[in-house]
């Protein structure tokens, strides 16, 4: 079964290749380049789910490619499938198949159009590899398509000023994310002395050898993570982001801010829950972190008097509620709060 | 001596010059350079680009471009050329219109002072400043949006800001010079301005490039300041308080970012100021681009007074029915549709609001709203009672979801319901809370109406209903405008209008303009009502007007978006004539479904191949999508506005391009009809014409660029992204298809009666005089037609000497999704 997970990646890509084919005065042609493999994606995840869950329900995972090797250290692509994942490709498959939908109508004419899809099919394809990924080095592939394609939609309107700074804003921001990703990356890299994938932070024993003497560097890590997490997800203190992401069309900042973009830093934290969740002071760290942001999101959403200001900072008020269910150890619910708001807040727009 | 600058005057000067765009709700077209409208088209629009830097013409290698697709033809140029520059001088201009270049980039006239921030001084004025502004002024004006509002925001804007830098624990200023300023008893703006810029001179021109640098919110607060009833919650806005806060933003950075003692703007500089809205003189270049522009024009005007001479009338038919429909030219294609399968059925065209001159007031609702066009003071309030539905609320767009804890339990459950609810509208759409539509919104269809004054019962100061001799008035002038006086019908049917659309902030601009921006069922329904009163016809028949006992009125509406009609009162009908209004309603039917498949070959991902009930359907869809940016395309492409008896235009084909106004002139002996018609339909065709021009030839400057990303604003306007400032105008989705061509009026009548008439009221004729619209008069007792130029009508001959007759009128349609040019139908 491990080894059909690939295809969950080629689909979207192979639309990608497609949707760059057609000219664009093919609007429906690039439309189906999108809305074919997201809707594809769709069914598949939901038979895959459903069969996986009934038959195996213990995470797969599988070793796809080494990029490069040497006596130290090794760096290979890896695929991981688990509840999570299942909850975030079926979230996000039929989010992406929606938007896909409504923006045919919605974009057209627009000198764009061609640009637009393609792009969205990039994103779409990002948020694959970062849901499907199976260590940090694969996550950080995803998540640079997810950077790049986010920019790019922000600044969709790249004649205009305001667009072109806060697609820059957002990218810089973004900057800070990879970064927290980089360290994580390279810490871990130094505890384990492997290349430690998500299926063998699972297992609780070799975390707790490998942290122990070495708890400093444990929080360091994860230090690096919720950086990324935050920034990823708007969370304090880097919230503002948020807001000045929505100068592209309106379908586009749906998807992106309110709903798929903002819950990878979440995802990220979910991912890694197994590593921190033995460290107290990390948990505690979250806790706070979800309170603050929180707080601070909904009193400033109590003020804004524009429509999508408002949502995305109730978005990040939801989201940090999410951080605070995850580290009390409630990860189911916030799996389903984290679906639930992600649909919640689409049709908002 | 007397001061250089005089605060009263540049104020008013700058309420003159700013948009001025009426809030989401009470959205009316007008003229988007109504501020130059006191000059000559030509002169206004060079003016305005020059000053603003915007375009107010299409490019030329647009126009060229056009010559090359021959939609503009030589015979036009040499024509135009013959007509402005004499016939000896034709070769000269027209060589000059294909080789003359555009001029380099002119640095527009606005923002030439204030640029002096960012040279001399090294700073970014707007960037520290603006955000502020933009932000505060637009939490203060919020409506309902925000669930804690503006502190203190039914106070002026500076007793708010004050009432902010007392209790707020993040102070708005620091500075003592400005915090003296605020508290300031007797406040002007010169006193602040004169540690800002220095120099008396200069006042004048930093106010109007401060003002301009965020157009958008300024022109908001100008519009509320004049009409305070505009917004729901209202607020005591005003351009003073606005320029005064800013200038103390402006005070506080200038103080922080250069230093205490900083040099005032203008004091030791070697320029002189300016006056930004001096005169200009002509060059050739803008010559050139009003030869391709009156060329370009007349490739479509050409043609229509052409087919007005050539288009036989038809033949007598005595009508069973009869139809008023508003002015506006999306009804011209429903009413040609009408006729076509329908030819006993007699149409007619007049403003919607039906003579009557009122508000309205839903049940249970907190204002009431007005009913009638916008320069209208009226005194009547028509309220409902007995209403069936309620505003719905759903859940799922429901802004207390964005509360935290509601927000919480929301997302875990609805929040999935969501998104089947999400999946049902894709594929099949449906009516839902984010949809605007006629009767959840202005009156219910179930309910009755108030429109009799009983006991003189007055209520929010306005006369609850009218009294019968003022309802005996109503419907004689309607029925004397419109030259309905006699041949009554058995059935009279009176259809307002308006457009349902899903989440869409143009709402406003699909209903009906004579109603300001509302849906015309009251007036339609309240019409009918008054003209089937026994009282009513027996006065009515002392003038002359005798309403047989066989005739009877009937309210209607007519949704332009989904192409479907509703009749009010229908139980009133008597019962010899139900037979006769379900015969109409089949052959109604019919022909919205024509009318639907017609509109459709506009929008291109509708398959109009396929039979037009089936079009129809899919037309009727797009009113409920929620990412549907062009539910109907409105007034796109309008261009004429027919004053006269319907003979005249029945067989002609106008691509809904026409504002149709029914006029009678064999009884107009005074020309007090046509008076009327002129004052009332004049600015408001020709506002929605220019409104679409501008929007078209400089979207980004002059319209509200594109639709995709905008953000509504406190529920009174939109914006781009979070952060931009206020975009007044028409979005891109709503003028993709418009051609850019003033409007031309033709009225039925002499020229030297319609000369006459025109002389009475200036304003009127300085619509046309100027050349912000055209007029050309159609003679109907020679069968001449005479154009006004230079102020004085001169006789027109035609380019056009033929003009194609339809053969099968629904390929025609299906042949192309471009403009189609006139054709004849018999």
């Amino acid at each position: 079964m491990e080894t059909l997970l690939p295809l969950f990646l080629i689909i979207p890509f192979v639309g990608f290749l497609v949707s760059l084919i057609f000219p664009k005065e093919k609007e429906s042609a690039i439309f189906y380049s999108m809305a074919i493999p997201a809707g594809l994606q769709a069914i598949f995840a939901i038979g895959f789910t459903a069969y996986w869950a009934i038959n195996y329900s213990e995470p797969l995972n599988i070793k796809e490619i080494t990029i490069y090797s040497s006596e130290h250290s090794k760096f290979f692509i890896d695929l991981f499938f688990d509840e999570v994942t299942a909850t975030y490709l079926i979230m996000s498959s039929l989010l992406t198949f929606m938007i896909a939908k409504f923006s045919r109508g919605y974009m057209h004419k627009d000198s764009g159009y061609k640009r637009y899809f393609n792009t969205m099919i990039l994103y779409f394809f990002g948020v694959q590899v970062i849901i499907f990924s199976g260590n940090f080095e694969t996550l950080f592939i995803g998540w640079e398509f997810l950077g790049l394609s986010s920019f790019l939609l922000i600044a969709y309107y790249r004649e205009r000023y305001l667009p072109v700074r806060n697609g820059f804003k957002v990218f810089s921001m973004y900057r800070l994310a990879d970064l927290g990703i980089l360290m994580a990356m390279w810490l871990m890299h130094h505890l384990f002395h492997e290349n430690i994938t998500f299926y063998q932070l699972r297992d609780v024993n070799l975390i707790a050898e490998h942290l122990e003497g070495h708890h400093l560097m444990g929080i360091v890590i994860c230090f690096f993570i919720i950086l990324a997490a935050s920034v990823k997800s708007a969370q304090f203190p880097f919230s503002s982001w948020l807001p000045r992401a929505m100068e592209g069309p309106t379908p586009s900042s749906s998807i992106f801010y309110g709903s798929i973009a903002v819950h990878i830093g979440v995802y990220l934290l979910l991912r890694t829950y197994p590593f921190w969740s033995s460290i107290l002071v990390v948990k505690i760290g979250v806790i706070i972190l979800g309170i603050v942001s929180s707080a601070i999101a909904s009193a400033i959403a109590k003020v804004q008097f524009s429509i999508k200001a408002q949502i995305a900072y109730s978005s990040i008020a939801q989201i940090g509620l999410m951080l605070i269910e995850i580290a009390l150890g409630f990860e189911t619910i916030a799996l389903i709060h984290l679906a639930g708001n992600a649909f919640y807040v689409l049709i908002n727009f | 001596m007397k001061p250089i600058f005089n605060e009263v005057e540049t104020l008013k000067k700058l309420k003159h010059f700013l948009p001025a765009q009426a809030p989401l709700k009470d959205f009316v077209h007008h003229n988007t350079l109504h501020s130059f409208q006191n000059l000559e088209f030509f002169e206004a629009i060079q003016k305005s680009a020059l000053i603003f830097g915007n375009r107010t013409t299409l490019p030329l290698k647009e126009y060229r471009k056009k010559y090359e697709n021959n939609e503009i033809s030589n015979e036009a140029i040499a024509k135009v050329i013959t007509q402005l520059k004499g016939g000896k001088r034709v070769k000269y201009w027209k060589d000059l219109m294909f080789s003359i270049e555009s001029p380099e980039f002119l640095i527009p006239k606005i923002g030439r002072l204030r640029k002096h921030w960012q040279t001399d001084y090294g700073i970014d004025m707007d960037g520290m400043v603006r955000p502020n502004i933009v932000r505060l002024v637009n939490a203060y004006l919020d409506q309902a949006i925000a669930f804690e509002g503006f502190p203190q925001s039914a106070e002026s804007l500076i007793d708010a800001i004050i009432y902010i830098q007392e209790n707020s624990f993040v102070k708005l200023f620091n500075s003592k010079k400005v915090i003296d300023f605020l508290y300031k008893k007797d406040k002007k703006i010169a006193d602040i301005l004169y540690l800002i810029v220095g120099d008396e001179r200069y006042y004048d021109q930093y106010l109007i490039d401060q003002q301009y640098t965020h157009p958008g919110i300024s022109g908001m607060i100008c519009a509320i300041e004049k009409k305070p009833d505009a917004v729901f919650n209202r607020k005591k806005a005003s351009l003073f308080d606005l320029i005064y806060i800013e200038l103390l933003f402006e005070l506080e950075s200038l103080e922080k970012f250069v230093n205490k003692n900083f040099r005032p703007l203008a004091i030791g500089v070697d320029f002189e100021p300016e006056n930004i809205f001096e005169s200009v003189k002509r060059d050739k270049y803008w010559k050139v681009l009003e030869l391709w522009q009156e060329a370009f024009e007349l490739m479509y005007h050409d043609q229509v007074l052409a087919g007005i001479n050539l288009a036989s009338a038809s033949k007598e038919v005595k009508p069973t029915s009869q139809a008023f429909f508003c002015i506006d030219d999306r009804e011209e294609s429903i009413r040609r549709n009408i006729e076509m399968i329908y030819p006993e059925c007699q149409t007619f065209g007049t403003p919607a609001h039906f003579n009557i001159v009122a508000h309205f007031k839903p049940e249970n609702a907190k204002f009431s709203t007005q009913i009638c066009p916008g320069p209208f003071t009226p005194k009547h309030l028509i309220k409902e009672k007995g209403r069936k539905t309620t505003h719905k609320k759903d859940i799922h767009f429901n802004n207390q979801s964005h509360k935290f804890l509601e927000g919480f339990f929301i997302s875990q459950t609805v929040g999935f319901w969501s998104t089947v609810k999400l999946f049902a509208n894709i594929f099949n759409p449906k009516e839902s809370p984010g949809q605007y539509n006629a009767p959840v919104d202005h009156m219910d269809y179930g309910s009755s109406l108030v429109f009799e004054n009983v006991n003189g019962e007055k209520e929010d100061g306005l006369q609850v209903g009218f009294t019968v001799e003022e309802m005996i008035e109503i419907v004689k002038g309607e029925l004397s405008n419109t030259g309905l006086t006699e041949n009554f019908a058995s059935l009279i049917y009176f259809f307002g209008h308006g457009g349902s659309s899903t989440n869409n902030p143009y709402f406003a601009g699909y209903n009906c303009g004579a109603c300001s921006g509302r849906p015309s069922t009251v007036n339609a329904r309240a019409f009918a009502a008054m003209a089937n009163r026994k009282d009513v016809r027996e006065a009515l028949a002392e003038y002359g007007i005798k309403i047989p006992d066989t005739s009877h009125f009937v309210g209607g509406y007519h949704d332009t978006t989904q192409d479907t009609f509703v009749y009010f009162d229908e139980n009133l009908i008597p019962q010899d004539k139900l037979k006769l209004h379900e015969d109409n309603k089949i052959n109604f039917a019919l022909a919205l479904d024509n009318n639907a498949k017609e509109r459709a070959r506009q929008f291109r991902l509708i398959n109009i191949k396929k039979e037009a009930k089936n079009v129809h359907k899919e037309v009727k869809k797009r009113a409920l999508i929620l990412f549907e940016p062009r539910p109907e395309y409105n007034h796109s492409n309008n261009c004429l506005f027919i004053v006269g008896n319907r003979k005249m235009t029945q067989n002609l084909f106008l691509d809904q391009r026409a504002f149709l106004n029914s006029y009678n002139y064999k009884a107009d002996k005074d020309g007090n009809l046509l008076e009327n018609i002129l004052n009332a339909g004049t600015g408001v065709c020709g506002g929605i014409n220019l409104e679409y021009y501008f929007s078209s030839v400089d979207n980004e400057k002059l319209g509200a660029g594109s639709k995709l990303p905008q953000n509504i604003l406190g529920l009174y306007g939109v914006a781009n992204g979070v952060k931009g400032d206020l975009r007044p105008g028409l979005p891109w989705q709503m003028i993709d298809v418009h051609d850019p061509v003033r409007i031309l009026t033709v009225i039925e009548n002499t020229p030297e009666f319609v000369f006459e008439v025109l002389n009475r009221n200036p304003e009127t004729f300085d619509w046309y005089r100027k050349g912000w619209m055209k007029l050309a008069v159609y003679n109907p007792y020679t069968k001449e037609i005479s154009i006004l130029k230079d102020g004085k009508f001169t006789p027109y001959e035609p380019l056009t000497k033929q003009i194609k007759k339809v053969d099968n009128f629904e390929k025609l349609i299906e042949s192309t999704h471009k403009n189609l040019p006139v054709y004849t139908l018999n």
